[in-house]
Order: C-alpha cells, then structure tokens, then sequence
C-alpha cells in the first residue's frame, strides 16, 4: 500500500488483491482505463451472446417478416416466446453472478452462493408450496413467484440471525446454517412432492432443475427491477467486500461498519435471489463458477468483479440456455443441466491451470 | 409378448377366488376390476382412485417407491405392477421373496390389450378380459365411425404447460391418431417431450389439449393467449381434459378416445350427450 498508485487510479487502499501474495503475480491496480476495458469487453461479449441468442432458436425465424408483419408465427416466435426469454436469461444469469460474488466476500469461502447458504431452496420451497395450495385451493398464477420471493427472505432472515454468535456473525458460522437451512428445505421440497399426486410432481421438478421456459414480459420487468436495485444496493458496498475479504478484524480496523454492511449485502442478495429463483426455479452452478472465472481473469477487487460479474453471468446464461433450446430442438433440455455440464468442467480446468491463487476470495 | 410374466414360486397360489391381490399402479387397479378381480383386490397404490371402491383398500406406497412391509403385511399371492418398474428395487426384492409377480406394460395399446388379457388370465377371470376387450374394441370402432371423412386436425396435447411437457407417443399419441389428429408432439423420440414454445407457435395447431386446464382455470388463458398467432388461441380452441381417465392406461382407453374425438372434432359429436372430459375454454 506504500506504492504510490498510478494517476488516474480509483483510490482506495485494498487495491490490493488478497490471494496474490507472490509478486510476480500482483495484478495491476484498478485503473478506471482498466475497468473501461473489461466491462466494456464483457458488454460486447454479452451483445454478441444475445444477438446470437436471438438469432437462433429451435425453429427458423424469418426476421424481415417477424417486423413487418405483426400476425405472422415469426413475430411470435420472435417476441412473444424468444426475447423474453433471452432477456430473463440475461436478467437471472446477472443477479445469480453478481450476488455470488457478493456472497463469497461476505463469508469468505469460495463456495458461498445463494444454493449453498440455502435461499434459492427456501425459494424453491415456497414456490412449491404455493404451486400444490393453488393447486388444491385456487388462486392466481402471481402467488407463485410471490411465495417464492417471501419465503427467499424468509430463510435469508433465518439464516442471517443463527449464523450470529454472541452477538456477532461469524462467516463460517453462517456458511454452515446455510449449508443446513439448504438441506432442510430440500427435505421439505421432497416431502412435499411424496405427498402430492403424480401430475403435480413435473412442475416440483421443473422449479428444482431451474428452467427460463416462457416467461412473460411482466415477470422480466419486475426480476429486472429487483436485480438492478439489488445491484445498486451491492455496488455501494463494493468497497466493504475488498475489506471484509480481509477478516472482521481489519475491516473493522479500516472504517468498516462490519455488521451494518453485511447485513446491507445480505438482504440485498436476497432481494435478488428471490426474483431470479421465483420465475426460473433453481438453476445452479452460475452464482459459483462466474465470480470465479472472472477472479481468476481479472482479480478479485469488487469493485470490478461485481459489475463484471453481473454482466459476465448474463453472458453465460444466456449462452447456456441458447443451448439448451438448439441442442435437441424442438425438445429442449433444462438449462441447469447445461449450466453445470458446461460449467463444471471448465471451472475445474481454470482451477488446475491457475492453483489456489486465483481462487482466494 | 408385450406383457412381462414373471411367475416365481407359482406353487404358492392357483388361480381363483381365494386369491389375494396387490396392485401397484392405478392402471392395473382399473384393470382388476373391470375383468371382476376387483373382490380379490387387498391392496393398492397410493394414486389408485377408480374404481371409486379402491379409495377404501389399504395403500402399499406408489408405484415409484412401493412399501415392501405394507405389501408383505397384505399376505399377496399374486402382485400386479407396471414393467417400467421391473428394475426397480422394491420389485426385485419381493421377486427374491418369491412372490407371484405380474408385470404388464402400458405404453401402447397392444400393452395394454396384452395386459388386461394376461390379468383375467391369471386371476381366473379370463372370459371377463375377453368380453372386456372386444367391448372396448366395439367402442373405439363407433368413434372411429363417426369421424369417417373428417378432416385432420393438428393438435398438441400437453400434460401441463408448467413445465410444458408434451404426449409424443405411447397409448395417446395412438388415440390422438385413431380421432384424426395430427400429433406435433409425436416423432421426436421421446414418449413425452419437452417441447419449445417457439417450435409451438412454427407448428401452429389447430387444437391445443391442455391438462393442467382442468384444475387450474387461471392460469391457462394468462399463459397461451401470449401466443394468439397459434390457431386454437386464436380460435378458442385451447380445451383443458380431465386427467382421470386420460392419462390412465387402462380400460378406460376408449372412453379416453371418445373425449379427445369430441374435443378435436366438436362439429361431428354435436347433439350427442357428451362423456365428460371436455374442460374449461380458453
């Protein structure tokens, strides 16, 4: 931190990356050229992505007729079924990225993500808990996602008071609740779905898998709505993720209030978990590989990683769920089966090639 | 050929009355009782729920996870179930117990003839699947009668639109073929596909039959009539089915056949009392 950082540098005294403890692999420092270049980098890599996204699809579409003719199958296909689609995948893929990131600072533990400190499965379960009680009892389609966003909060309030010792959160503490509260929604998820008739057990699994199948504009208006205020939210905290990486004690020692962000960070990501989760059920492995790939890429400052991440991840989903819909068109495979088929994989290669280094939250 | 006979230790139980039966799937249920096994039946699945008289019979699990202890405690002498399940544990372990095992197929309906032919066989009740087979057969054929020169429809039938699972063959892709329809759903491979909603809208059928229309008047309208270029949006005609007996694989299949012929060709059924089944509209 004796160095004196290069003119045009963001100030800030953890431009120091946590895991590069061996010079030659200081990475340089945040410059606003640098974070220019990056984000701009992913911004065109996600265009790219979307424009191939919607470009192909299980059926051809003509495009000079889907915009001339507005009762034509390809307008349809093309903005009634395809886009809305794309731009959920762009939406959950961002918020499931960004709050991965986020999380893994505020735990410290490079596994942390919203499915393994158990909000997407209290998502999931409160989704499924309203698809049987409608089911039985009536009501509209909106109490599901609804469900699934109360019951998000729910557990993220449930998790965030017992991971507290005395008083205080202790990250791995909090990481193992998390890990629990996970399980325990799963069995609940599953003791559900051993007590509802065979119909009911589809739409069980299809929240359990995670799918972007048919969305409407509506529900891609309020996810969006949800993840960019959760953005905002988190972005503000960037700052306090560098520290917090560091350990309570010197992010305390540094000027943060520790307990103020982390409780900011967390109602924030849960905000954002359970928008994505109530529309697109639990679509794994995008929180965890994401942040990494991008860690290892472009160093573990938040206030970069957090931005990349978010438009990173909704290149990834994107791409992912292209897939998903061509590979065996017109069937399609869920896209958390590609998700994790992909990404695991390639996560682990990036893991060998890079050592632990890279990996350091 | 179809139907799975696994007959081990046959010595414990000669056909007749004084059988004690198990049945593990709703389908073979039905089957049961419609060839006058039903009095001999001890125990069902947990999803049995017709003949209305099975509701009162001891439940032994479904026919994904069957309760060995349950069926154990029934005393069977004869178990019937589906043979997708052939493999599976539960199925194994009472095969080694050495209990009389009666395994039928479901996915066509030749399975199904075999399966029933094969019950009344060996619960005695032979002539019964014999009459009941041909009286299905009488009734199928008065269908297909009445749909003579009808025009072909296209048409997706989906279980639910939630995930958005289709029929692409097995029993009902047969009868959507029998009642003059042409099934988007069918030559992919896969009994029940996955389908996109934008190889939907490109395949634009006639008629969309949705199950999950039936229970849930909601959510159906607020989901298809996104997609009006599709012709039965635009046409009102997407009609819920009831999923008992449709989705039942058992002797019911006729009166299955009857319902998806009124929903997909109303004009030719018009003035006759309707079998039931034809839902909600959208």
């Amino acid at each position: 931190m004796s160095q004196a950082p290069a003119s045009g540098s963001i100030p800030d005294s953890t431009a120091l990356e946590t895991g590069a403890s061996e010079p030659g692999a200081r990475r340089p420092y945040l410059t606003r050229t640098r974070m220019a270049a990056v984000l701009g980098a992913l911004t065109l890599v996600l265009i790219v992505v979307c424009a191939a996204a919607v470009m192909f699809g299980s059926v051809p579409v003509d495009f000079t007729r889907a915009i001339a003719d507005r009762t034509s199958p390809d307008h349809a296909i093309l903005f009634a079924a395809r886009m809305p689609r794309v731009l959920m995948g762009a939406v959950v893929g961002a918020i499931l990225a960004a709050v991965g990131a986020a999380l893994q600072a505020l735990v410290r533990n490079p596994l942390a993500e919203g499915g393994t400190l158990g909000i997407s499965s209290g998502a999931a379960f409160g989704a499924i808990l309203a698809i049987v009680l409608t089911y039985r009892f009536g009501g509209g389609s909106a109490i599901v996602p609804a469900a699934g966003f109360a019951a998000a909060l729910i557990s993220t309030l449930a998790v965030y008071r017992l991971g507290q010792m005395h008083g205080r959160v202790e990250p791995f503490t909090l990481l193992l609740v998390g890990v629990i509260f996970n399980t325990f929604w799963s069995a609940l998820i599953l003791l559900i779905n051993s007590l509802v008739n065979l119909y009911q057990t589809r739409s069980i699994l299809f929240w359990l898998v995670g799918s972007l199948e048919a969305p409407t504009y509506g529900e891609v208006a309020a996810v969006s709505a949800l993840g960019a205020a959760g953005f905002v939210w988190l972005g503000w905290h960037a700052r306090d993720m560098n520290l917090l990486s560091l350990g309570d004690e010197p992010a305390h020692d540094l000027g943060v209030d520790v307990d103020g962000a982390r409780r900011a960070i967390f109602i924030a990501t849960s905000l954002m978990i359970g928008g994505a989760v109530s529309v697109s059920g639990m679509i794994g492995f995008v929180g965890l590989i994401v942040p990494h790939i991008l860690r290892l890429a472009f160093g573990a400052d938040h206030r970069l990683l957090l931005p990349a991440s978010f438009l990173g991840g909704a290149a990834f989903l994107v791409a992912a769920d292209l897939a998903a819909r061509v590979a065996i068109a017109p069937a399609e495979i869920p896209v958390g089966v590609i998700t994790a088929l992909c990404g695991g994989p390639f996560f682990i290669y990036l893991l060998r090639r890079e050592g632990h280094r890279g990996i350091a939250v | 050929m179809l139907t799975l006979i696994l007959c081990l230790g046959a010595a414990r139980a000669e056909p007749g009355s004084a059988q004690r039966i198990v049945s593990l799937a709703p389908s073979t249920t039905e089957t049961l009782f419609a060839v006058g096994a039903g009095p001999q039946v001890v125990g069902v699945s947990q999803y049995c729920d017709y003949p209305p008289q099975v509701l009162r019979l001891p439940k032994v699990g479904s026919f994904l996870t069957p309760n060995l202890e349950a069926i154990v405690g029934l005393r069977p002498t004869l178990i019937v179930g589906l043979d997708t399940s052939a493999n599976d544990r539960e199925i194994r372990a009472l095969q080694r117990m050495g209990y009389r095992m009666l395994l039928v197929n479901d996915d066509s309906l030749e399975g199904i003839e075999d399966g029933i032919r094969n019950i009344g066989v060996q619960t005695g009740h032979g002539a019964q699947a014999r009459r009941l087979i041909e009286s299905m057969r009488t009734k199928m054929a008065a269908v297909r009668e009445r749909l003579k020169g009808a025009p072909k429809r296209k048409v997706l039938m989906v279980v639910g639109h939630d995930p958005l699972v289709a029929v692409g063959g097995g029993y009902l892709n047969q009868l959507l073929q029998m009642a003059d329809c042409v099934n988007i759903g069918a030559g992919f491979g896969s009994q029940w596909p996955r389908l996109s909603m934008e190889y939907i809208i490109a395949a634009a059928p006639d008629v969309i039959l949705d199950g999950q229309m039936g229970t849930d008047p909601a959510t159906p309208s607020g989901f298809w009539s996104r997609y009006r270029t599709i012709p039965a949006v635009r046409n009102h005609r997407v009609l819920g089915y009831d999923q008992n007996p449709v989705l039942r694989p058992g002797p019911r299949v006729a009166q299955t056949l009857r319902i998806l012929a009124e929903l997909t060709h109303p004009a030719l059924f018009a003035g006759t009392a309707p079998r039931g089944g034809a839902g909600a509209r959208l």
